[in-house]
Order: C-alpha cells, then sequence, then structure tokens
C-alpha cells in the first residue's frame, strides 16, 4: 500500500484561528513536526480543522460544556473566527477555509473545504457583566452568528500526477468525498489524527477495537462478500413448486428478521428510543431485530457505561468545602479496601487449589474405603505383608523343619514346594506399600474424615467467604461516603447520584435485552438453515430446478469458504494485533510489570490483567489508556500495511513523570516508517519532568531534550531519539487574553534555552520571528 | 524409586486427538471462568477420572497415543490412581504394574470428562469457578 504523508495544512478564519495560518509538515525520515501552544489556544482544533476539511465532521469538543477553566469550547464557538467575522462589513461575506495537501505514492492532493458566510446585522445578548455575546444559531449543523447566512460551501479535490506540472480538478469520481474516501476513509480518520480524548476513552468500547482490525485489515470487503452471497445469492428465485417458493419465502422472512429489513431492502426499526447523552441531539431508535439491534443496544451498553465513568469522575471532582474529613475517611477506606481486595483474593487462590488438590480423594472416598476392605482381607489371611511371609519361607528353610514339623532335606519334595512358595514372592514387595498406603488412608483421611472436611474445604471456604464480606461492607460505606461526598455537592451531586442510578438499571436492561436479541438471532439462524437444507432437497428433486439446485450449491460453497477466509483471518490478524500491542505497550510503560497479559478475544473484549487475573482494561488511568491506544494504533499498522500518518494530540496530557520520561525515550524509534506530527503543551514537552519518590534516579529532563539529543540516558540505558524536530507554535493575540474564542496563529518556531536567572531557567519553544 | 515409578508411563493420553476434546482440555486450563485456569492438564485428568469412577460411568479407551508428561502425575495423584486400579480389578496386585494402572485410569478420565466440562463451561456466566468445581465435588461426596 502506497504511504500517505501530509504535506501541508492551511487554516483560514477556523474557529480560533484568524488570517491565515500555513503548517508544512516533515516526513519521517526528516524527523518530527510537533506543534505546540498552550492549553485553549487551538490544539484540538487544529484537529478538528483537518477532519472538517477532509469529512466535513469535528471529533472534538462539538457540544463541550465549560471547562475547568471556566471557558467555553466549541459548543459556544462559531465556525467562523470571531475577530473576522466582527471586522467583516455588514453585507460582505466572510471566508472560512481549511486546505489540506497530502501525498499518496507519487500522486499529491490538494483537498480544499471552503465555506462562504454573508454578514447582515448580527443579534446579540447582554451577559451579566454588561458585555455582549453574538446569538448563535445551527444550519445543517454548522453553528454560525444569528445573523449571518451560509452563502457557499465548496469542496475540492485536486490531484497533480507524478511528473505533471499542474493540479487538475479530479473528474474521476462525481462526488470529490468519495475521492477522499479512497486515500483516507473517514473510519480510519480515528486511527491517525489522534485526539487525546479519543485516546483516554478508546478502551471503553468495543467497538474501536472491532472497528479498528476489521476496518483497517479491509476483514469488512470479505464479510461484506461473504454477506451478500449468504443474502442474495444462497436464495433461489421462485416459480419451481409451491413447496419451494413456500420454502423460500420462509426463507427470505428469517433473512428480514435477521437483518431487520423490510420486504424491499429498507431497514426496519422499532419505537424504542436510543440512549442519548446530549439530550439536544436528535433521537435514533433501535432496529426492529437481528444484528443490527444487537449492535445498536452494544454500542448503548458502551454509552451509558463510558456516562457511568463520567458521572463516577465528576461526582470525585466535585470541590465542596467541609469535604476533607470525608475524603480522608474515603481514602483510608480506599486503602484498606485494596488490602482486603488482595486478601479474598488470595484466599479464593488458596480455597481453589484445595478444591483441585484434595477434591478427587474426597469424591474417591467409597473407592478409597473398597480399597482399605480389600487390604484389610489380604492382611487378614495372610497374603500382606510380603515381607513377613519372605521371612516365614526363610526361617522354614534355615530351620530345616517345615511348618508339618517334617524335615526340609535338601532335594526333597517338600523343600521344591517351600522354596517355589519363596521365590513366587519375588517383585511383590510393593505390595507392602499399597498396605501402607491403605493404613494412611484410612488413619488419616477416613478416620479424620470431618477434620480433612473442614481443614481442607469448610476452613478456606469460610475464610474467603468472610473476607469477600469484609470487602463487600466496606466497599458499602466506601459507596456511602461517595455519596456523602456528593450530596454535600447540593443538588449537583444528588442529580448526579440519580443520574448514575438510573443507568446502572438501564445497563441491566440493556443487558437483558442483549441476551434476548442473541437468543432469538441464534434461534433465526437455526431455522433458516433448518429451511435452507429442505428447500436444497426440494430443488433437487424437482426436475425443472436441478440447474439452480446446482448453482445454489456452488453458492452455498463458495459462502463457506468466504467464512473459512474470513474466520482464518481475523483470528490471523487478531492474533497478530494482540502480539504487538502488548509489545509496544510493555516498550512504552515505566513498569511493564504492573500488567501480566494482555489479550483481545474473538468477540474483541479486550483483556488486560494484573498479577491477581483481574481484567483492568475498563479501569485504566488517562495516561495508561493513551499509552495503551498509542501500542494499538501501532500494532494495527504492522500486519495490514496500511501507512497513514499519525497527528497526535496531547500524547503524554496526562502521562506521569516516569512514564512521560519512558514515552519522551521511545516515540522517536517508535513506528521508523510513520509520518508523525504531535500537539503537545509546555506541560508535556518543555517542562521539567517532575522527580518522582519512587525512581529517585529518574532525570528531569524535558521530553523536548530527549528527542533532538545524542548519546545514552544514564537512567534506563536507552539512547536518546537524536532526530530532527520542525517547530511550530500557536500564537494567541496578547490583546483578546479574557478571550477563549481566541485569535490564534500558527507561526515557524524553535527550540530555544533560557537562562535569564535561576528562576527563569529552562526550555522554550519561541517563534522565529 | 519404586519399580511402580520406574514404569510409570513417559505420557499419559487423555484424548489429545480427539479435536474437540483438546479444545476443551485447552479452555479449562486458560480461561478464566476455570477453576482449573493456569492448573497442569494432569490436576483436571485426575478430577475427571475420579469423577468419572465416583460416577459409574464406562470407561472409553482415548483415542490416539499418550500427550501428557507422566512427570506432572506426584504421588498423591499416583495414589489415588492405584485406589482407582484396585477398585477396578478388586485386586491388589493391579496396582503395581503402573501400565496397567494407567490405562484403567486413562478410561475413567476419558469418559468422566465431557461431563465435568459441561458443567464448568456452560454454566451462568456469574457463577464463580470455585462454586463450579465445588458443585461437582458435592454431587458425589454428599
Amino acid at each position: 500500500m502506497d504511504e500517505i504523508k501530509i504535506i501541508s495544512v492551511e487554516i483560514e478564519n477556523f474557529r480560533q484561528y484568524y488570517g491565515n495560518s500555513k503548517i508544512d509538515f516533515i516526513p519521517r525520515d526528516e524527523g518530527f513536526t510537533v506543534i505546540f501552544g498552550y492549553n485553549g489556544e487551538g490544539k484540538s482544533n487544529f484537529l478538528n480543522a483537518v477532519n472538517w476539511c477532509l469529512y466535513q465532521y469535528e471529533p472534538h469538543g462539538v457540544g463541550d460544556e465549560v471547562t475547568d477553566s471556566g471557558h467555553s469550547e466549541n459548543k459556544f464557538l462559531p465556525i467562523v473566527n470571531n475577530r473576522c467575522i466582527a471586522e467583516t462589513k455588514d453585507g460582505t461575506v466572510a471566508t472560512i477555509k481549511v486546505d489540506v495537501w497530502l501525498q499518496k505514492g507519487t500522486t499529491v492532493y490538494s483537498i480544499t473545504r471552503t465555506l462562504k458566510i454573508l454578514k447582515h446585522n448580527i443579534e446579540t445578548r447582554k451577559l451579566a457583566s454588561g458585555t455582549e455575546e453574538p446569538i448563535l444559531i445551527d444550519i445543517d449543523g454548522i453553528r454560525i452568528p444569528k445573523g449571518c447566512e451560509i452563502l457557499e460551501s465548496r469542496f475540492v479535490v485536486s490531484e497533480k500526477k507524478d511528473g505533471a506540472s499542474d493540479f487538475q480538478d479530479t473528474l474521476r469520481f462525481s462526488e470529490p468525498e468519495n475521492m477522499v474516501k479512497e486515500i483516507l476513509p473517514r473510519q480510519l480518520s480515528q486511527y491517525f489524527l489522534l485526539d487525546g480524548e479519543f485516546m483516554e476513552y478508546f478502551w471503553k468500547s468495543n467497538k474501536n477495537i472491532r472497528e479498528g482490525i476489521e476496518q483497517i485489515s479491509q476483514l469488512h470487503l470479505i464479510s461484506g462478500a461473504a454477506d451478500h452471497v449468504e443474502r442474495v445469492m444462497t436464495i433461489p428465485t421462485k416459480g419451481f413448486s409451491k413447496d419451494t417458493n413456500d420454502l423460500t419465502d420462509k426463507m427470505r422472512a428469517f433473512d428480514r428478521i435477521i437483518s431487520s429489513k423490510d420486504e424491499n431492502g429498507v431497514e426496519s426499526f422499532s419505537d424504542e428510543p436510543m440512549y442519548k447523552i446530549d439530550p439536544q441531539e436528535s433521537d435514533s431508535y433501535y432496529h426492529a431485530t437481528g444484528e443490527p439491534r444487537l449492535q445498536d443496544i452494544d454500542d448503548d451498553i458502551d454509552k451509558v457505561n463510558n456516562r457511568l465513568i463520567d458521572i463516577s469522575d465528576e461526582i470525585r471532582k466535585l470541590n465542596i468545602s467541609g469535604q476533607d474529613k470525608l475524603k480522608q475517611d474515603y481514602a483510608e477506606l480506599d486503602t484498606k479496601c485494596i488490602d482486603l481486595e488482595k486478601k479474598y483474593l488470595q484466599a479464593g487462590d488458596t480455597f481453589i487449589f484445595n478444591l483441585i488438590k484434595y477434591g478427587p480423594q474426597l469424591m474417591l472416598t467409597d473407592a478409597i474405603k473398597d480399597c482399605i476392605e480389600i487390604i484389610q482381607k489380604e492382611i487378614e489371611i495372610g497374603g500382606l505383608p510380603v515381607k513377613y511371609k519372605r521371612l516365614f519361607a526363610d526361617s522354614l528353610l534355615d530351620s530345616k523343619t517345615c511348618v508339618c514339623h517334617e524335615s526340609l532335606e535338601p532335594g526333597h519334595e517338600r523343600t521344591k514346594h517351600v522354596k517355589f512358595f519363596k521365590d513366587g514372592l519375588v517383585g511383590k514387595e510393593e505390595l507392602d506399600d499399597i498396605a501402607v498406603l491403605g493404613d494412611n488412608y484410612k488413619r488419616f483421611f477416613i478416620e479424620r474424615y470431618d477434620e480433612f472436611c473442614s481443614d481442607k474445604f469448610a476452613t478456606p471456604r469460610k475464610q474467603h467467604l468472610d473476607l469477600l464480606k469484609q470487602y463487600n461492607d466496606n466497599d458499602q460505606k466506601l459507596a456511602g461516603i461517595k455519596t456523602k461526598i456528593s450530596s454535600a455537592g447540593g443538588q449537583e451531586g444528588e442529580s448526579l447520584i440519580e443520574e448514575q442510578r438510573t443507568l446502572q438499571d438501564e445497563v441491566k436492561k440493556l443487558n437483558e435485552w442483549k441476551t434476548n436479541t442473541i437468543i432469538e438471532i441464534k434461534e433465526s439462524k437455526k431455522s433458516r438453515g433448518d429451511t435452507k437444507r429442505l428447500l436444497d432437497k426440494a430443488l433437487k428433486n424437482n426436475s425443472k430446478a436441478k440447474r439452480v439446485a446446482h448453482e445454489l450449491e456452488t453458492w452455498d460453497r463458495l459462502r463457506d469458504l468466504l467464512d473459512d477466509l474470513l474466520n482464518s483471518l481475523k483470528d490471523s490478524v487478531r492474533e497478530t494485533i494482540t502480539k504487538n500491542t502488548w509489545e509496544n505497550y510493555q516498550s512504552l510503560l515505566a513498569n511493564p510489570s504492573e500488567f501480566k497479559e494482555f489479550t483481545i478475544e474473538s468477540d474483541y473484549s479486550v483483556h488486560l490483567n494484573d498479577k491477581f487475573g483481574n481484567n483492568k482494561v475498563r479501569n485504566l488511568s488517562a495516561g495508561q489508556s493513551l499509552l495503551m491506544t498509542i501500542a494499538f494504533v501501532a500494532a494495527i499498522r504492522e500486519p495490514t500495511g496500511y501507512k497513514f500518518p499519525l497527528i497526535v494530540d496531547s500524547p503524554s496530557g496526562k502521562i506521569d513523570g516516569p512514564n512521560n520520561h519512558n514515552i519522551g525515550m521511545c516515540l522517536p524509534n517508535f513506528l521508523p516508517d510513520a509520518q508523525l506530527a504531535l500537539l503537545v503543551t509546555n506541560k508535556e514537552y518543555t517542562d521539567f519532568i517532575s522527580p518522582d519518590p519512587d525512581t529517585p534516579s529518574l532525570p528531569i529532563t524535558p521530553v523536548c531534550k530527549l528527542f533532538d539529543s545524542n548519546g545514552t540516558c544514564e537512567h534506563c540505558k536507552k539512547p536518546f531519539g537524536n532526530i530532527k524536530v520542525q517547530h511550530w507554535k500557536i500564537i494567541k493575540d496578547g490583546n483578546e487574553k479574557s478571550d477563549n474564542v481566541g485569535n490564534s496563529e500558527i507561526k515557524s518556531a524553535k527550540l530555544e534555552y533560557v537562562d535569564t536567572d535561576e528562576t527563569h531557567r529552562g526550555w522554550m519553544v519561541a517563534t522565529n520571528e | 524409586m519404586s519399580n511402580f515409578d520406574i514404569d510409570f508411563p513417559q505420557w499419559i493420553n487423555y484424548g489429545n486427538s480427539n479435536k474437540e476434546i483438546a479444545s476443551q482440555m485447552e479452555e479449562l486450563i486458560t480461561k478464566q471462568w476455570s477453576p482449573f485456569n493456569g492448573q497442569k492438564m494432569a490436576n483436571v485428568f485426575i478430577f475427571c477420572m475420579a469423577y468419572g469412577f465416583a460416577k459409574g460411568k464406562k470407561p472409553e479407551k482415548p483415542p490416539g497415543s499418550g500427550s501428557m508428561p507422566g512427570s506432572a502425575f506426584d504421588s498423591e495423584m499416583r495414589n489415588h490412581m492405584k485406589c482407582v486400579s484396585i477398585c477396578e480389578k478388586k485386586d491388589l496386585e493391579v496396582a503395581i504394574n503402573a501400565n496397567e494402572t494407567v490405562k484403567i485410569c486413562e478410561g475413567y478420565a476419558y469418559a468422566g470428562f465431557p461431563e465435568v466440562y459441561d458443567k464448568i463451561a456452560n454454566c451462568d456466566s456469574k457463577i464463580l469457578p470455585q462454586t463450579r468445581i465445588e458443585t461437582l465435588i458435592k454431587e458425589i461426596s454428599s
């Protein structure tokens, strides 16, 4: 597959960006491109600009509420830059434009999206502070100031082939969108335009994993073909007999149930609305039946679970005075819970160990009793112990006197009998061990049966259950404190708790629906299969339908082959991606021993187990999730050969010191063939890394210097990046500090060391001007 | 070392050449829901042998040849095997013949395996692994 490179991005009057800003990207063999900006200056909107240009879609922050800093993000931002619209005279036009230049193989593409807005009288509203703010309206999903109208929306894709002197508008496709679909499909955009938010929540949904693996591996093409063969080619046309017509109708009916489509192939929906995170979002409804409905339910379970995680975070973040004592209690109880969790897990392990080791003995109790009885009888008749029988024979031969008091002369028939008896004992000595075994079973097991059961089973079970109960009690107390903390937050806290309860019930309901839907699909598929077999038989017996029956058999075979091919490819791609993700993740983590194993199951559920076997994938910290997503994205490139560039927003925004050092050391050698651009803040790039009490030797060298230094790090013994970094800096108009809507520009920049005095010493990204 | 241990077969057959059994055995020792997760196949074997014998299953000769190392069976396991073989033959001498003893036990383990797997694997996912195995033991011993 041809390598795709971003050559440049030009932004004009898009959201924060005032005027025209152009960034040139360097190819990977020359180094990295770093775009530096402080919070709120427009890093994420840079990603939005690229997405908007390519797909008319903005993944980041649309619908955001107020941020931590108190500023509003895109929900209150028009798509057109505020300063630009303010400077545009009434009755004239403001232009918003994003132009992305890409190279795929030897062909260069210029992809330009332009929006022209005609300004009339802008309507405003007065804020409590006295300032006036424009009222915003949505027109076809585009947010503009009320009083403006969209004059023109243009999307042009031009291409310049190798050797051609200029660009030509593409005529190959009736829609330029199709051209972009061919170059970089939108479904894949989230895997190369990596938004920090997306990476943080990546592992909370199996959908991301499924799409990543299936779309990038192009497996959906095979599944689409198999699906088409199954739905269209393996059902015969009607008209042979009433029986076959009826059976064909029956099969089509099952297909409609499985695919949730009506007779005309139109999708069927129920009247049950799907879950909405934003109440303003327009309603969408569950498919009526089958696999699409199952997919809807899965999507909703993911959405609801993610909202539950957000609610927990929001409850935790509620900043209310007088909560210190509660928070202290919470922290103490939390530590106790962690300790109890370890203990009950260990007790559980001991209990299982005993069940496996001593369970068979318990099940063999009757056999052991029978065995002891057989041994006892053998002893009673003098058959055991063998060594006594041997001693007896020896003593007879030594005394030369038989038990009947007759003499045992050498060569005498009587003597021969005694010797024969003695020889017969050879090889039987081990029967004495069996006698000992029986004795041991009797003394230590049968006679102490109750003690055995108590020691091996009842006591460990009780210990395990007691610890589990203690853990649950503490966990409940913990939940109680959490509720108190959130209740202390007044109405906001209470409504969060209420929402949490409602959503927990919602998840239960959705899981029940899911189970029922799975059963319905299974039953429909089984009935379809049974009907198909009857139909095949009926067609074979019908002389007019023999040719059709033969064709159907061929299509059936093809479908089976496609299914086998799909399953084997899926397994092989999944296994490779699992292995590579795990290797990449371990290389990125400062403390790889924290997790023991990583697997992606055939249903794309992910297991990242700690040493106690607990799956932690849904409890990853933001930093761990970011690292893991980078590891996954790197892994899906390998087997699929998809050579797309990566633009990563805040790659280490929420990563701790040791991991920040590690990522700074690893990133330059990571994905050696991928064009890489990073959108970073000072905190993650130029600031010294905070010292870590657990790793005192950790250097405080900032990431920018880990990238471009030579030599080897004394702490981790890895070589420094030794790469060139091309810097760009987002500059915000200093006069508009209070206005997060901003007037930002992007300028070419460089890394500089500042050494004004002891308190003003360090690295910074400064513009070249 | 006793002659029984010297003669103990190098490889024990649990029915590896039956692909269904092989994959189910793999599941039992690798899946989180299984109490045998992380255990040796020998543990599963002994458990199935005891279950199969205690339930009065008809021993079945497993297909193929041995695939589990004999060294994985410790003295306690071997004693349980001797016990089963004595009860089967109602004769003590079978217990000093390692090959004969193993053959009898292979038959019971193979006969008991499908039911053990079914009862462990096909139950409500909320049921803990320890409860799954405990239920099987209680079924026999209570």
